[in-house]
């Protein structure tokens, strides 16, 4: 009864107060941004450009017909491309010749654009520009990072291509350039490719780009935010004497200290669902979705009660808090490039956080998975508010 | 009601004590001062008592319950003023009080009537935290008295307050012990303890020095003086004698005889003079007085 007071008047005192509407705004922003910023399928275009020094026929036969049944051009809107006055130099790796230009004006090419789609998928996956001259192209490319192509006629009337690099690639990729390229090598290759067979592991129990953000969000909001919080309510209270008062009263200090707790509970379960239910819809298990965020948001608030037990005031704490966020932090890297993983990274509480976020947000969750990382949270979270608890009682001071 | 016998504590655990070896005794509704500067050891010892600071070395006592052993049943018996005022200042002033008698699990008293009696009346919808340093002061004050203590802890309760103020203060605290509360009262102001206290005790650099009533202390300590204003050849003169000894008394009656007497009232020595007799100190922290 005394913790469910408490909770109910820090829960006012709390809703008297800035923090309380700022994560919910917070959480606002964050729902609009991942709505309308981040896309739910990444779309990987390339993007290259040509110059052809054969007759305009040639090059529409080429943009035409010569892909087959792989895909099409469609003409699109021309491309502007302001360029600078540049010098640049480069060098012909079968001649060694060097080449050096130097252009002094600025110049706004109107690029003629093509999109090419993929036949099967319909999607649009690459886009090519064609610049009037190699000066003009060298310059593009040099401007706008992109990979070029010059295709000309050699003496013998055959088709030659000359790439355009930027000298950091390497010689696998060099080869493989020079092999695909090579008209002889091509039913070699395209026999390789008929024979390969892509088999996607688990496709239909993945997050999507957009949905993939929603463990980050949560964990980095609620886990981390709310270990803030509950640091600045507790030394806020140490250094206004308020902890003092409350410590001669028959409350018990666990009940303080867990009140605190419940009312970052509060804030982190609502704007969970403030950003999760407009992203994920029905898809995620909210039965196990719930439970989960909230002891996510408990073991952050454990470790935020057990920090500001080795504090008097905020400012104190505010350096160590920062380098405990900034270590806890580390799992994300691991989360956003999965094969960067070490062990010590799989040690920190954040990693199994969001982890466990992500399998509750799957079409078909891992639920014994989920309920171990959730036991485990719970039982360190018992460890640190006992060690908090304990620490209190001796710190309190007059 | 408070029983300490040879308590000792040391914040750094390293032989340097804040309050050492001290033993002393408080009857029910006695209202006891703990005198003494700044860093004398005042806190500490109500610290230890109150239960904010954990029972290092010696005994003590408090309302029947034991410090050796944890009991939060004990804070339903425990009132405590503290000298700076904590209370939610985002929460009124009623709200504080409400508030904090549902920790309790003995009845109550009316936060409204407490409100009233430290003349914060009409101010109880009004957060704590606009008030003045004063009236935090006084509802700090009279949180203190929610569960109706039977000990009741005050450090420095009229401090910042204004003579009117603190003269309502004292006579709360008059009644409420009148009523059988028994106040441990910390404090370096002499006159409050001289007005309030049945005993006192003075504890400079950890130890308790003297503990008496304060009228048994300046019968033992104090002279009382006459302090006298006349005029002498037209000039006005002050003059401060001792009329218990013999020269004073010649001296006096010499004045009286043949100077015109402007003022005359006696005097008795002051608590804060016995203490510096006493103590060889004076009250504010490290004064040493020759």
């Amino acid at each position: 009864m005394k913790l469910w007071n408490n909770y109910l008047k820090e829960l006012k005192i709390a809703s008297r107060g800035f923090y309380f509407y700022m994560e919910f705004v917070m959480a606002a922003i964050l729902l609009v941004c991942i709505l309308l910023f981040v896309p739910a399928e990444v779309t990987n275009v390339s993007q290259e450009a040509i110059y052809v020094d054969l007759p305009r026929e040639t090059l529409d036969l080429m943009l035409l017909n010569s892909f087959g049944e792989a895909g099409r051009y469609e003409r699109a809107e021309d491309t502007t491309v302001k360029l600078k006055p540049a010098d640049i130099v480069y060098y012909d790796e079968q001649t060694g010749e060097k080449y050096e230009l130097s252009f002094d004006d600025k110049k706004t090419l109107e690029l003629e654009t093509w999109y090419y789609y993929d036949a099967a998928t319909g999607k649009h996956e690459s886009t090519l520009y064609i610049a009037q001259s190699m000066d003009d192209l060298v310059r593009a490319a040099k401007a706008e990072k992109w990979y070029s192509t010059v295709v000309q006629l050699d003496e013998t009337g055959q088709m030659r291509y000359k790439l355009l690099l930027f000298g950091s690639e390497s010689e696998r990729y060099k080869n493989l350039i020079t092999a695909v390229m090579d008209a002889e090598n091509l039913p070699a290759l395209q026999q390789a490719a008929d024979e390969l067979e892509v088999v996607t592991l688990g496709a239909e129990n993945v997050l999507n780009n957009r949905e993939s953000y929603m463990p980050l969000a949560i964990v980095i909001m609620n886990g981390l935010m709310g270990m803030l919080v509950v640091i600045a309510y507790l030394t806020i209270d140490k250094s206004s004497g308020l902890i003092r008062a409350m410590s001669l009263t028959p409350m018990r200090t666990r009940s303080y200290l867990l009140s605190k707790v419940m009312v970052v509970l509060t804030i982190s379960l609502i704007s969970s669902l403030v950003i999760t239910v407009p992203v994920m819809g029905a898809q995620p298990n909210y039965l196990l979705f719930i439970p989960t965020v909230l002891l996510v948001t408990t073991l952050s608030c454990m470790l935020g009660l057990w920090i500001a037990s080795f504090f008097s005031d905020l400012k104190s704490a505010f350096g160590v808090l920062i380098l405990f966020m900034v270590i806890l932090m580390l799992p994300a890297m691991s989360y956003i490039i999965p094969g960067f993983a070490p062990l010590w990274i799989k040690l920190m509480p954040t990693y199994p956080m969001l982890q466990a976020i992500k399998e509750t947000l799957l079409p078909r969750p891992d639920t014994g998975y989920v309920l171990l990382i959730c036991g485990g949270m719970l039982i360190v979270s018992a460890l640190f508010l006992w060690w908090s608890e304990h620490r209190y009682k001796k710190s309190l001071g007059v | 009601m408070i029983h300490v016998n040879n308590l000792s504590y040391s914040y750094t655990r390293d032989g340097r004590f804040a309050v050492r070896d001290i033993s002393f005794d408080i009857k029910k509704g006695e209202i006891f001062g703990f005198l003494g500067p700044s860093g004398a050891g005042k806190s500490t010892t109500q610290g230890i008592l109150t239960g904010l600071l954990q029972l290092q070395k010696g005994d003590a006592v408090v309302d029947g319950y034991d410090l050796h052993r944890e009991d939060k049943k004990r804070f339903n018996h425990i009132g405590m003023s503290f000298e700076q005022s904590n209370l939610y200042g985002k929460l009124t002033a009623e709200e504080n009080l409400r508030y904090y008698a549902k920790l309790f699990d003995v009845p109550t008293r009316d936060p409204r009537q407490l409100i009233d009696m430290v003349g914060l009346g009409g101010r109880e919808n009004q957060k704590a935290g606009s008030f003045s340093k004063g009236q935090k002061h006084r509802l700090t004050f009279a949180r203190s008295l929610l569960n109706s203590p039977s000990m009741w802890f005050l450090d420095e309760p009229t401090t910042g307050l204004d003579p009117a103020i603190a003269a309502q203060i004292k006579d709360i605290i008059r009644k409420e012990c009148d009523t059988g509360v028994t106040a441990f009262l910390t404090t370096h102001n002499m006159f409050i303890a001289d007005e309030l206290c049945d005993r006192v005790a003075f504890i400079v650099d950890g130890e308790i020095k003297l503990i008496d009533s304060p009228k048994a202390l300046k019968l033992r300590y104090g002279h009382k003086t006459v302090a006298v204003e006349y005029r002498e050849n037209g000039e006005v003169k002050k003059e401060d004698l001792a009329p218990a000894t013999d020269g004073g008394k010649a001296r006096l009656n010499e004045i009286i005889n043949t100077c015109e007497i402007v003022t005359m009232h006696s005097r008795e020595a002051s608590l804060e003079e016995i203490f510096i007799k006493v103590t060889g100190k004076g009250l504010t922290a490290d004064e040493t007085v020759e």
